[in-house]
């Protein structure tokens, strides 16, 4: 049987192997696009049958730029807020969020994050009526 | 494997997997049967009972092996997301003490040290010290199954204290990343 004292070092270790997992996890997920796209899909999959989900999509900004005819010229974060307004603007530490609803149904609405520091950005489009039916596209 | 499982365990044994098999097998090729969304109507006249419901299905679905990550994801989609988050490590907490006592039960670490002394000798080695660490680091991976290291825990006879403060510090860590996953990154 193992000894049941839980030593000092033991939770130290368990803190640095934490901190380390949920960084690599972070990075990975918060900082690619294929990352991000993979997560978002998955948990997409797993919300269920029931899903309001229309489109979720992450880019490089780059290409993000060229898709939907942002000003290259100008700062990422002017160019896109020239281009679809800053409606519900969050911002942390990581991510600058708009949840931006359609002009032509108000029953979709567009969650976009911009990741400040890497080249990321996602677009989350879902319907936010009760019946799925009004946001037939 | 007939000296280590006396009868009775083999009898619950064989019922085990065969509800696990049903069970997965209905998750798995007809998810609408399971579809834990539903607790939301529930939810809308009668949120406690809903909750407390929620609850039990949390605290025994590792016996069951279903994955956790949709439960909670339905959870996040129907409570606020603070009560999700308590009753969700409350729940992982007796689902943990569940598999680890029923795992104990079998004697499956028993069985493994005598089919298996040197290969358990030297994991149990590898383990020595860094128990906590190794659970919590493999709670907090996205996606990963944690009930399976508390199988492993429980046959490598590593104590219960020890499987629930790894579980805890890595569950409390995955769940709040899953929280702000759905509701800010997603916006659901």
């Amino acid at each position: 049987m193992y000894n049941s004292k839980i030593i000092y070092q033991e939770i130290l270790a368990t803190v640095l192997v934490v901190l380390a997992v949920a960084l690599i996890s972070v990075i990975i997920i918060f900082s690619t696009p294929s990352g991000m796209q993979y997560y978002g899909n998955t948990l997409i999959k797993l919300v269920g049958t029931e899903s309001h989900e229309i489109r979720f999509e992450a880019f490089p900004k780059e290409d993000f730029i060229r898709e939907f005819g942002l000003n290259s010229s100008e700062d990422f974060i002017t160019a896109f807020e020239g281009t679809f307004g800053d409606e519900n603007k969050e911002e942390n530490f990581f991510f600058v969020f708009y949840d931006i609803r359609d002009g032509t149904n108000p029953c979709i609405s567009t969650k976009y994050g911009i990741n400040k520091y890497s080249d990321l950005i996602y677009m989350n489009r879902r319907c936010i009526c009760a019946s799925v039916d009004s946001c037939r596209e | 494997m007939r000296e280590v499982f006396s009868i009775d365990k083999r009898i619950v044994l064989a019922i085990w997997i065969f509800a696990v098999a049903v069970l997965l097998s209905v998750y798995y090729g007809i998810p609408d049967l399971l579809d834990f969304s539903q607790l939301g109507t529930i939810a809308e006249n009668y949120y406690l009972l809903a909750l407390l419901v929620y609850f039990m299905i949390l605290s025994i679905r590792g016996l069951t092996l279903l994955p956790s990550t949709p439960v909670l994801i339905a959870g996040i989609l129907i409570f606020n997301p603070y009560h999700v988050f308590i009753v969700n490590i409350a729940g992982f907490l007796v689902s943990a003490t569940l598999v680890y006592r029923y795992s104990g039960y079998l004697g499956i670490g028993d069985y493994f040290e005598k089919k298996f002394p040197t290969e358990i000798a030297r994991i149990q080695k590898l383990f020595q010290r860094r128990e906590i660490p190794v659970i919590a680091g493999w709670s907090v991976c996205p996606f990963t199954h944690t009930d399976l290291i508390i199988y492993v825990s429980a046959s490598l006879n590593i104590r219960l204290k020890k499987c629930l403060t790894g579980v805890l510090i890595g569950e409390s860590l995955i769940n709040a990343f899953y929280i702000f996953s759905v509701t800010a990154i997603l916006g659901l």
